[in-house]
């Protein structure tokens, strides 16, 4: 099958083994940029910045519409990473890649701050349930209205499925590349 | 920004000709499914293969209201991409007719074809001649709008659709009762509020509903 990226290193990578270790598939990438695109979202934040690799699919999305996407990482070296990837592959200032904790970040953030999140950072149950908390509480809704969350991994043995199924989410199921895989989408009420 | 630039997505998802194509014929205006729609059923029709280990079936896409095309080329470009066959269905000849024209002229007919037939019965009827077993991996239903009919596909094309498959409907959002239909039978579906709809304010419907069936 022939698969699409958005930038040459990302199909040199994808030859190399490289997504292997851990990368968002492809083809589910390329269903999160579809999805983006679609749905007419321009404030972007993604847990898990890891390589860089969806970072690009999503910066490369938000050309066109002049949106921006905020991408947490905790370790420094990945981020210096990401940041050389998205400088060459991407280029404008349509990226930020801040070294933080994930959970720590989300506790800066304001109500209605995002309209598009990608989770795909530290895959223990905990975490990721404290991470759908801070997004979705509705006492203090990171996530605006008619927003969408997106989560990595929902189909395996981390089981991050249930965290999605709790919040109203749909599963879509599509070939992995480790243990882990398929797309969790919740829909935020526009009301 | 104009109707037009609106769409102006990257070539790696819109070829030019489809493109011209598209915008020729109307657009969202005239009742075209909106290209950003359009790409997220390009790009699930590429991640939702089954690995080839474990799914031995012909993967294939079917399409209920071809009317121009537009949504019937990018499935069928993605049906090549991805091995599949893509059958698409509209009563009208004219339709029909040009849109395989459209397969022709792009070396999809390997592919990809359109045939005359109203929906469900015709699709019913191609999968008999097809044999038991066969199912439909992604459909997508974009023809009659009515309640009722939106109503009887969904009942009688559901059983067709195998396990892990998609069932996606068009115009999701604005005067059609597509979604109340379908959110009537299910909670656990997907709406994406197409960025046309929202960005022009023009097109008075749109959107997409993906509706996926469990695997257990």
């Amino acid at each position: 099958m022939k698969i699409s990226f958005p930038h040459p290193s990302l199909l040199e990578d994808w030859k190399s083994g490289l997504y292997s270790t851990g990368v968002t598939e492809p083809w589910t990438q390329q269903v999160v940029a579809a999805i983006l695109t679609a749905s007419n979202k321009y404030s972007v934040l993604e847990l898990g910045t890891y390589l860089g690799h969806t970072t690009v699919w999503l910066a490369d999305a938000l050309k066109y519409t002049g949106g921006k996407v905020t991408s947490v990482e905790l370790d420094p070296e990945r981020c210096e990473a990401a940041k050389e990837r998205l400088t060459n592959c991407v280029g404008g200032d349509n990226w930020t890649v801040v070294q933080s904790d994930s959970l720590a970040f989300l506790r800066e953030q304001p109500v209605g701050a995002y309209d598009f999140v990608w989770v795909d950072d530290d895959h223990t149950l905990s975490h990721v349930a404290e991470e759908m908390n801070l997004l979705l509480d509705r006492n203090h809704q990171i996530v605006a209205k008619g927003g969408i969350v997106l989560m990595h991994d929902v189909i395996g043995p981390h089981a991050l499925g249930g965290i999605c199924k709790r919040w109203h989410g749909t599963i879509l199921d599509f070939p992995k590349l480790g243990t882990d895989g398929g797309l969790g989408v919740i829909q935020v009420s526009d009301l | 920004m104009n109707h037009k630039d609106a769409y102006d997505l990257r070539g790696l998802f819109w070829p030019d000709w489809l493109k011209e194509h598209w915008h020729k014929a109307g657009g969202s205006l005239n009742g075209l499914t909106e290209p950003t729609v359009s790409q997220v059923l390009y790009s699930l029709v590429i991640a939702n293969k089954p690995s080839d280990d474990l799914y031995h079936l012909p993967y294939t896409i079917v399409e209920t209201g071809v009317y121009y095309g537009a949504t019937a080329c990018w499935l069928a470009l993605a049906a090549k991409e991805a091995d599949a066959q893509y059958y698409g269905f509209d009563v009208l000849n004219d339709s029909v007719t040009m849109v395989n024209k459209l397969f022709e002229d792009h070396d999809l007919t390997s592919n990809a074809r359109v045939l005359r037939g109203s929906a469900p019965q015709a699709v019913i009827d191609l999968f008999a001649q097809d044999g038991e077993g066969c199912s439909i991996d992604l459909l997508f239903i974009d023809d009659d709008h009515s309640g009722a009919h939106v109503e009887d596909e969904y009942r009688t094309l559901w059983p067709l659709i195998r396990p892990g498959g998609i069932m996606a409907f068009h115009d999701v959002i604005g005067g059609f009762p597509i979604w109340e239909v379908i959110k009537s039978f299910t909670d656990d579906i997907v709406k994406l509020v197409s960025q046309p709809f929202n960005q022009t304010g023009q097109a008075p419907f749109g959107g997409l509903g993906i509706l996926r069936k469990p695997v257990d």
